[in-house]
């Protein structure tokens, strides 16, 4: 029996560790008719650990994995992002992160100031360094060996999603409410920012410690970062663009809004999430809108969307990536789950059984299988995990009594030795041949041949 | 023995079968009797006949459901601290403003007449167009309202009620049905300004739960007993059933129930987290292709 971790994080500030084991798969023998179908084996129960006390303060906004899967990093209302520990929870470490609340004036009547909380839309972590940026545009880059080297970049305010690539882990993308989609170079900006003598002390601590650290844990080399590569294609990006004021410090790319409408009125932006489409290239760019929209930019091509397309009629929520590159995943605030052709713009299917909105997707495959997995936290309170075949459907539902707010992956067990034994011994057997073959070929014959006898018996009934 | 149906001639089939029918009723009838006589000697009989004779329903056959609550305490630290907290842990009074789609009718107006005197401190504000439900749940909030009821209709009729927690919401939308004003209730009382006592019924499940809390969360902490009103709402098989009585006590043993009315069922459609907003985010959303029994209940 294999097993596959999840981990949890909710409005209770709680991170639950959930753990769904699967049955092997065994071939359901033929029955003759008349006879009861043997009933399939009872489904295990998923087991759900909790850590941490119920505190609303400290609701979960964003969880992801640091480098390799050593850390936990959670992102929290109350400012705080913790590296936990995956094996029993313990934080190792912790960031701390002022959120001034925000006054906005609300356009609609005279005079009404609203203050909103400011939260966390971006989080991501590698072995160096833990990348947030919030609402209100403030991009900030904490190194974990060294705390008090924290970088910050102003992004613009209203920000609803900051993703970074999941291989170049100095391509950031931003985008949100009047905020065009803009894909940042962070290491080329950082470069020009610092002066250079502060700059040459700090990288060089970084690249000390980003040594050390590979070397201790013995894992394989840190994703790469090439340098050479990603300057040029930024400076062609910004060749690209008539005038360069467009442009900004450090910015590869930024979207222009699509066309006006057949009444030649500004459409208006609100892109709520994003995703990079492949891991391989840096070229190609979800986003999913409030107006309903899932936008597709090719960097390599022009600023305005190389797929735009209407789907359904409600706000995307959140979005992942789909099977391929050439597939997304989204929510919307109707609890309905999509997949979309990110090449066509179609609709290819709909993931069933929600009752509440999905506010985190993720993907994942089933190591020993070959087929991809969409797991999905609900606020049902519930998590889901469906199949990406076909077929689409439910595998398993868990209730994890909390409104949840985001989902991550965990790690896989495999199935247990012993059956592998099994399977090799009688790979053994087979091997041998011989012997072995005639006296299955007895064992066949025995087990044939008395449907004739009956047959014949029927007969010799009805004679009589 | 011949059986009955065989028979050719029709008027000699009518009298066997007049003949069966009755006999079935007279040994039915002196069963009964029996046991009732049986009964009325030892008590404890008609008892254990009566714990064990439990018939069937949909409701004590439905379908698992694993959100259903009970002692839990992690659900309890998540309610102790949920948005009706003001509400349970502070003793916050309700005050509450109803209105209307825009545009009511007659009908809407008589129901809403209704709903303000069920709830104590209940204002009536007629819906102006020029404001939407964004606009109105910021003047609410700034004039310390707990709720807002928002009657919807259809047809002239009332079809909907939205109920919006403020100020952090929940918003719920119910379908409105079967409503009998007070007037059209045979026999019903007059009603009084007393504070209503509360019975909530089958509100089990974690959704169950919320909506409960919800609608308590409309009436004053403590009810004036002298009244001897009670505000009911019974929950079974999803649909809410509201009505109002006045207890009578008839003498020292006996009660009677007098009806005050309206009454009205409610179903829920959608749960949405915060208050409303046609974008907003879905906690809990219908959708027929939910019903995939008719053992299956939500609240």
């Amino acid at each position: 029996m294999s097993s596959q971790r999840f981990y949890t994080g909710d409005e209770q500030g709680l991170v639950k560790v959930v753990t769904i084991t699967e049955l092997p798969v065994v071939k359901v023998k033929r029955v003759r008719r008349n006879q009861p179908t043997p009933e399939p084996p009872a489904k295990p129960v998923p087991t759900i650990e909790t850590w941490g006390v119920p505190d609303r303060n400290k609701a979960v906004q964003l969880m992801c994995w640091d480098h390799e899967k050593n850390h936990l990093v959670v992102a929290r209302k109350n400012g705080v992002i913790e590296l936990l520990d995956p094996k029993d929870g313990t934080p190792v470490k912790d960031f701390k992160q002022e959120l001034v609340p925000q006054e906005i004036q609300n356009t609609g009547i005279k005079g009404v100031v609203k203050k909103e909380d400011t939260v966390f839309v971006g989080l991501f972590a590698n072995s160096e360094s833990v990348i947030t940026c919030t609402n209100t545009g403030l991009l900030t880059v904490h190194s974990i060996q060294d705390p008090s080297a924290t970088k910050t970049l102003e992004v613009g305010k209203d920000i609803c999603r900051m993703r970074v690539h999941p291989r170049e882990h100095h391509v950031v993308a931003t985008a949100g409410k009047e905020q065009e989609m803009t894909i940042w170079d962070l290491k080329q900006l950082f470069k020009e920012e610092e002066t250079p003598a502060v700059e040459e002390t700090t990288t060089k601590g970084k690249k000390k410690n980003g040594k050390n650290t590979a070397s201790s844990s013995k894992s394989k080399a840190p994703a790469p970062a090439p340098t050479p590569a990603s300057t040029p294609a930024a400076e062609k990006g910004a060749a690209r663009y008539k005038s360069k004021e467009i442009l900004g410090n450090g910015q590869i790319f930024k979207a222009k809004n699509v066309k006006n409408d057949h009444l030649d009125l500004r459409v208006p932006v609100w892109n709520t999430d994003l995703v990079f489409l492949s891991q391989f290239d840096l070229t190609r760019v979800a986003v999913g809108t409030k107006h309903h929209q899932i936008r597709v930019y090719d960097t390599k091509g022009a600023r305005r969307p190389a797929v735009d397309v209407e789907v359904g009629d409600m706000p995307v929520v959140a979005m992942t990536n789909g099977k391929d590159a050439s597939e997304v995943v989204f929510s919307d605030t109707v609890t309905n789950v999509y997949s979309v052709d990110t090449l066509t713009g179609a609709i290819i299917g709909q993931y069933k059984g929600f009752t509440g909105v999905a506010t985190s997707l993720s993907t994942f495959r089933f190591e020993d299988t070959d087929t991809m997995h969409l797991v999905t936290v609900a606020l049902d309170r519930c998590l889901r995990v469906h199949d990406m075949t076909k077929s689409r459907k439910l595998l398993h539902k868990v209730y994890l009594k909390q409104r949840m707010t985001a989902v991550v992956v965990g790690e896989f067990t495999p199935a247990e030795i012993a059956e592998d034994e099994e399977e090799t011994t009688s790979n053994n057997k087979r091997a041998k041949g011989g012997e072995d073959d005639e006296e299955n070929d007895d064992d066949l014959w025995e087990s044939m041949g008395k449907l004739e006898d009956k047959k014949s018996k029927k007969r010799k009934a009805v004679k009589e | 023995m011949v059986e009955i149906n065989t028979i050719k001639n029709k008027l000699k089939r009518e009298e066997l079968y007049a003949k069966e029918k009755a006999a079935k009723a007279r040994s039915k009838r002196d069963r009964r009797t029996a046991l009732a006589k049986e009964e009325s000697s030892n008590p404890e009989k008609k008892e254990k006949r009566l714990a064990e004779n439990v018939p069937n329903t949909l409701e004590n056959t439905r379908e698992f459901d694993e959100t259903m609550v009970d002692e839990d305490e992690e659900v309890a630290a998540d309610e102790a601290t949920d948005e009706f907290s003001k509400y349970f842990q502070n003793g916050l009074t309700p005050k509450i403003l109803i209105t209307t789609s825009k545009g009511p009718s007659a009908s809407v107006y008589e129901f809403a007449t209704e709903l303000v005197d069920i709830f104590p401190n209940t204002h009536f504000v007629k819906r102006k167009p020029q404001f939407e439900m964004k606009h109105i749940i910021e003047f609410s909030k700034n004039r310390d309202f707990t709720d807002i009821m928002v009657i919807n209709e259809d047809r002239k009729e009332p079809n909907g009620l939205t109920l919006i927690h403020l100020p952090d919401g929940p918003t719920a939308h119910f379908k409105l049905s079967s409503i009998a004003l007070s007037k059209d209730i045979e026999g019903h009382g007059r009603t009084s300004s007393h504070k209503p006592e509360l019975i909530l019924n089958n509100f089990n499940t974690r959704l169950g739960h919320t909506i409960g809390r919800m609608f308590t969360a409309l009436f004053p902490h403590v009810p004036e007993f002298q009244g001897r009103q009670v505000a009911t709402l019974h929950n079974q098989r999803d649909f809410i059933f509201f009505r109002r009585h006045r207890y009578v006590f008839k003498n020292a043993k006996r009660v009677n129930l007098q009806e005050l009315g309206p009454r009205f069922t409610l179903k829920l459609k959608w749960l949405q987290k915060g208050t409303f907003d046609r974008k907003g985010e879905h906690e809990w959303m219908f959708k027929p292709e939910m019903e995939t029994s008719r053992r299956k209940f939500f609240l």
